[in-house]
Order: C-alpha cells, then structure tokens, then sequence
C-alpha cells in the first residue's frame, strides 16, 4: 500500500498548510520522499511563502531547514558557474544558452527557490562544437573516460557532448547542440526555440518564458527516466503559474505546433490538471479535438500518471514499476530507430545482468 | 532497530543478524527517541551472488548506497561509517568539524585532526579520565551560538592504539576487531555510558588544539595564530563547503575566543596535564 497518492504529495507543495497537522509518523515518511525526490528544499519554499513552515513540529523544520541551506548553495555554485562558462566563452565569440536548472536560477523563477540542480545545461551552436569543447577543456572542465561504445552513443547520436567536469569544483556541465537526439528524427528546429532568448541579471543568456516551459515538456515526455518526473512536472507547474497570459498560451501553442510535440503538451497539461489541480487552460480545447482518444487517455492517466509517481520504497508497487518500465521502453523507442536501438539495449543489458548478479561495482576497472 | 545517538536517531535494517548484539552493547542504554528517526539506513548485501559468494556488504541510506560494498567481516565498521556519512552529508544545520570534543569543568577542547594523528586514542584515554566526552569523530557546532552540541557514539579506535587502550582500561566494552579495514585494524570502543551522555549539554569552546603523535616525543606547544587556526578549521569541516558564509562566520566567532595551540605529543599523560593547566580553569 502506497503511502501519500500523486495527488496528495501534490497538495502539500500547493498547500503547505495541509502538513501543519500531518502526525511525526507521516512527516518522516514525506521528508524521505521529498528528499529523494529533490523537493525537500522547494517544500521548505514553499512553506515559508505560505507562513505556515513555523507551525510544523521541529522534527520537520530541522530536515527542511537543512535540505534549503544545501539548496541555497547550489544555487550560488550555480550562479558562479554559469557566469565562468559565459566570460569563458565569450573569448571565443560563443554566447551558451542556459537550460533547465540554471535557466530556472538565472531567470529567478519561483521554481529556482529550493530547486536541486546536478549540472549544468547549455545550448551552442553545432557548428561551434569544436571549439566550444577545445576551449572548455584548456580551462579544467575534463570528460571522464568513456567506453568505446558510449563515446559513439555521445557523438554520433545524442544532442549533447560527453558530460564535462571542472576538475577543482567537480561541477558537471552538459553541453548541447540540440533539445533531443537529433538520431531519433525528432529533434526540433533550434532555432525556433532560441528565437526568444532573454538576458538574466548577470548577462547569460535563457530561452524565453514559453520556450522554457516547452523544453521542460519535451525533456520530460520524451525521456525514458522518470526518476525526477514529478519533480520536473512540478516545475512546470510553478513556471506555467508565474508566466501565463494570453500572449503565453499562444506562443506556447504556437511552438508546441511548430516543433511537433503538441501531443507532449496534452499529456502535461491533462497530468497538471489531475495531479496539480491546475484549472483548464485555454488552449487545452483546441488539443482535445486534435489529441483525445480513448487509447491515449489511457496512457496518460494510467501509464504516464504512475510513472510519475516519485521511485521510493515507501511509494513502489507493481502498477508504477511495470508503468516505468514502459515508459523506459518507450523513451528508448523515441530516441532511436529500432535496428540501431536492438543493438544498444542488448550492449546495456549484457551490463545490467553482469552487475545485477555481481554487484553494481563489477565492472569497474580496478 | 533504533539507534539513538542523541542529536539524530537512525532507524537500522539489519540482513545480518550478527552485528545486533554488537550495536546493542554499544548502543542498547540509551533510551528511545521522542521523534521518528532522521535516517533510514540498512546494512545488507548488494547484490544476489555475494550473498554466497565472497560475502559482501553494503550500506544503505534510505534508497541509495554511498560507498562501495565491503566484506561482510567489517559490517558493524561500516555501519558507524555509514551513520557519520549520513549526519555529514545532510545535516547543515550546523558546522560538522572532523574533530574530537572533549570537556570539562563546561570548557570544551576541540581536536580537529587528521588520520593517524593519535587522536582517537587520546580521545579514549581523556574519556577514561574523568573527561566528557562529546565525540570522537565530529564537533557539532551551533552556527548562531558557537557552542558545540555532544554525541552519543563509541571511539573508533586504529590498529595498535587497540591494544593499548585495552590494555589501560581492560574493564571497558568493545567491540570485536575488524581486521584489514581500510583504515588498518579498527575496534569501537564504548567510552561513556546514557546516563553520562544526558548530563552533557551545548559547551563553549575554549581551545582548539591540534594534535600530532610522534612516538617518544617530549611535549611540544607550538601556538597557532587565528589565520592558521582558520584554515585548518575550515579544511577539517565536512560541511563548509556547503555553509559558505554560515560556515565562515561561526568559524570567525570561534577562533577569535578560543586558545590555539598544535601539539606534538609521544605521553598522553603530558598532554592532559598541559590541558589542565593552561587551558581549563
């Protein structure tokens, strides 16, 4: 038996107020999950704007107050960093675009207030790559030694370089020349999205409010790793509930149609509404008429719904872990085309059993 | 199985029987915790095989292993490794030093120390004289009010420091020897007892002192300006990176009230005379 629904995990990040009388029992359970989820410090945010973080029970206040403290210095490292990477390449006449987390810190969103962040994303041009990764490199930010075949997987595939890491500070930073793996045949036109590009305080450049939001979508739906989907489905919640206006709505529209994930834009708004009890956007209509089906419906509100419930031992059963298994199926169909994809999850699976049986440290060179 | 150290309860998943009367007889005073407990961590074996097949363990906080599995011989080592990985890592609440505390008359001595400084082995034998003993391995620091908070854990002691304190103290518990850790042999003594431990409150430190065994050394006090003491205070915290300027004001607020001094010691006994002398009052 599951411990707290989707629903209920939900309304405490919506309304704190409803954990003021949660018995210590409960609190532990939701702190573990929380922490597991990387929402603990967003939770202790949360609560803190709604004045209700001084009435919980010590016990819960020295857990969030902890997990805010380590989120606040993230937020500073990532801060540092970012404008390191921007001064650093602008000596080459590149301007990244930050993604995600630090897209999220540099723009301040509400979202950014607690936000866990385990590296850095940005986006160049493809065709400064090359120098983009020679310049990073004689400036300490080093790639780990990769087997043969996931340097390929990297290179010929994927949108994003192996994953760089400073040598002193040990930030990891992500490197892309697109949104998803351009081998999938699904990768949007980047300039669509980079169309919009705001400066933040320190002068890094973000993607713009609807073309966050849009990669957020993208970045969740398409992955075949739902390990922090509520989390980022959280996000998305926060962002859309700063930003929207009308003007919002149809740029968002507008782009999803473009850049040919409107399907991933319904499977999130229907999941906002129904785990984050979002009211009903405008332009969810239109995409009702386009997107529901019977069939999808169920992939959404079954498959996906599941999936997103945050990985916990307090939380697993046998419909969210044959729900993730699914969607790590799906991802993977996303990503490549099926003769290259046999091949790929034959060489993981070789691996995965090696260390299911030994143990995950097997394969380590010693 | 709760563990209650005091500051922080730990809920232990044993897969292995055999370590629970270790932890009791370590742990089995203390009384349990008001509050649910702040960690859930498990020792158990990381995957099927090495259940059978070279034993190992691994240990386990909440859903994740931080360290690589060991023999299944070393599980209870692990696991207070595992219980000072945890407090490490999650508590920034305060400054978590990797130091020893000892105290007394209300006056707290911190020894932040590196391996193989002899500090353990100073700490047990502080401990068995008639010192309080706050930890052998952590100064919990409050980051507002500067005092340092005890713990209730055993004294890890390495190698041939085990022999010697059993030696000193044969009445005492301890645990059985771990051998070939990576840290060499290593033994947990229990150096205090429940009913000492609540008697301990959040002390003032009055020094800091930062020791350094050579053998057959006569005494030697070398007095650290505030610079140094800073810098080494700050490399030995587990957590300042985390604090930041936290961090660096509580260490400031420290340093500028407390005695600094680096020692290099060969007796034990000139140590705590020294202490008792120039520092405690």
């Amino acid at each position: 038996m599951s411990q707290f629904t989707n629903q209920q995990l939900a309304n405490f990040l919506t309304k704190p107020e409803s954990a003021i009388d949660l018995p210590l029992e409960l609190w532990a359970k939701l702190i573990l999950i929380f922490r597991e989820s990387k929402l603990l410090a967003s939770f202790y945010h949360v609560s803190k704007a709604k004045k209700c973080y001084e009435l919980y029970p010590k016990y819960a206040r020295k857990h969030l107050y902890a997990a805010f403290i380590h989120a606040q210095r993230q937020n500073a490292q990532v801060l540092f960093e970012s404008e390191n990477v921007r001064v650093l390449l602008a000596k080459i006449d590149v301007e990244p675009i930050f993604l995600k987390g630090a897209n999220y810190i540099l723009r301040e969103s509400e979202n950014s207030r607690g936000r866990i962040v385990s590296d850095i994303d940005v986006l160049v041009k493809k065709e400064d790559l090359d120098k983009v990764e020679w310049t990073l490199k004689s400036a300490l930010w080093q790639s780990e030694k990769l087997s043969d075949y996931d340097e390929k997987y990297y290179r010929k595939w994927a949108h994003e370089i192996p994953p760089l890491f400073h040598l002193l500070r040990e930030t990891v930073l992500d490197v892309h020349h697109n949104f998803y793996l351009p081998v999938s045949g699904r990768s949007p036109n980047v300039a669509l999205l980079v169309s919009n590009v705001e400066t933040s305080k320190s002068g890094c450049l973000v993607l713009g409010n609807a073309e966050s939001v849009l990669h957020s979508i993208i970045h969740l739906f398409m992955n075949e790793d739902f390990t922090n989907a509520f989390r980022d489905l959280f996000d998305i919640h926060l962002l859309i509930k700063q930003y929207e206006s009308y003007d919002f709505w149809k740029n968002l529209e507008v782009l999803a149609e473009k850049t040919k994930f409107q399907k991933e834009l319904y499977y999130c708004l229907i999941l906002l509404m129904k785990i984050f009890g979002s009211q009903e956007p405008p332009i969810l209509a239109n995409l009702n008429l386009r997107y529901k089906t019977l069939r999808r419906d169920f992939f959404i509100n079954t498959i996906l719904f599941n999936s997103l419930t945050p990985k916990h031992s307090l939380l697993n059963n046998y419909l969210n872990s044959t729900s993730r298994f699914l969607i790590f199926i799906r991802g993977h169909w996303l990503k490549m085309p099926i003769h290259i994809l046999i091949a790929h999850l034959a060489i993981k699976s070789y691996k995965g059993t090696l260390e299911f049986f030994f143990g995950k440290y097997f394969l380590d060179e010693k | 199985m709760v563990v209650n150290t005091g500051l922080y309860a730990f809920n232990v998943t044993c897969a292995y029987r055999q370590i629970i009367p270790t932890i009791d007889s370590i742990y089995g005073d203390a009384t349990p915790p008001k509050t649910p407990a702040d960690f859930e961590i498990k020792v158990a074996s990381p995957s099927f095989a090495r259940r059978f097949f070279r034993p190992q363990v691994s240990f386990y906080c909440d859903q994740h292993s931080p360290f690589k599995p060991l023999p299944l011989a070393q599980a209870y080592a692990l696991l207070e490794w595992g219980m000072n990985w945890c407090i490490a890592t999650h508590d920034h609440t305060q400054l978590l030093i990797h130091a020893a505390v000892l105290v007394k008359n209300n006056q707290a001595i911190i020894f932040p120390a590196v391996p193989g400084s002899g500090k353990s082995t100073l700490t047990a034998f502080m401990a068995m004289s008639g010192w309080s003993l706050y930890s052998d391995e952590m100064a919990i620091i409050n980051l507002d009010s500067g005092l340092v908070s005890p713990l209730y854990r055993p004294i890890c002691l390495k190698n041939d420091s085990i022999d010697l304190v059993k030696e000193w103290f044969p009445d005492s518990i301890f645990t059985s020897t771990w051998k070939d850790t990576h840290k060499g042999d290593v033994a947990h003594l229990k150096a205090s007892s429940w009913k000492e431990y609540i008697q301990c409150k959040p002390t003032e430190i009055v020094a800091i002192v930062f020791p350094k065994f050579v053998a057959n050394s006569e005494l030697k006090i070398y007095s650290l300006n505030q610079l140094q003491a800073f810098e080494t205070l700050s490399k030995n915290a587990f957590n300042y990176g985390v604090l930041g300027n936290l961090g660096f004001n509580v260490i400031d607020k420290i340093i500028k009230r407390a005695a600094l001094f680096e020692i290099e010691f060969g007796k034990l006994g000139e140590v705590e005379a020294f202490l008792l002398e120039d520092i405690i009052e």
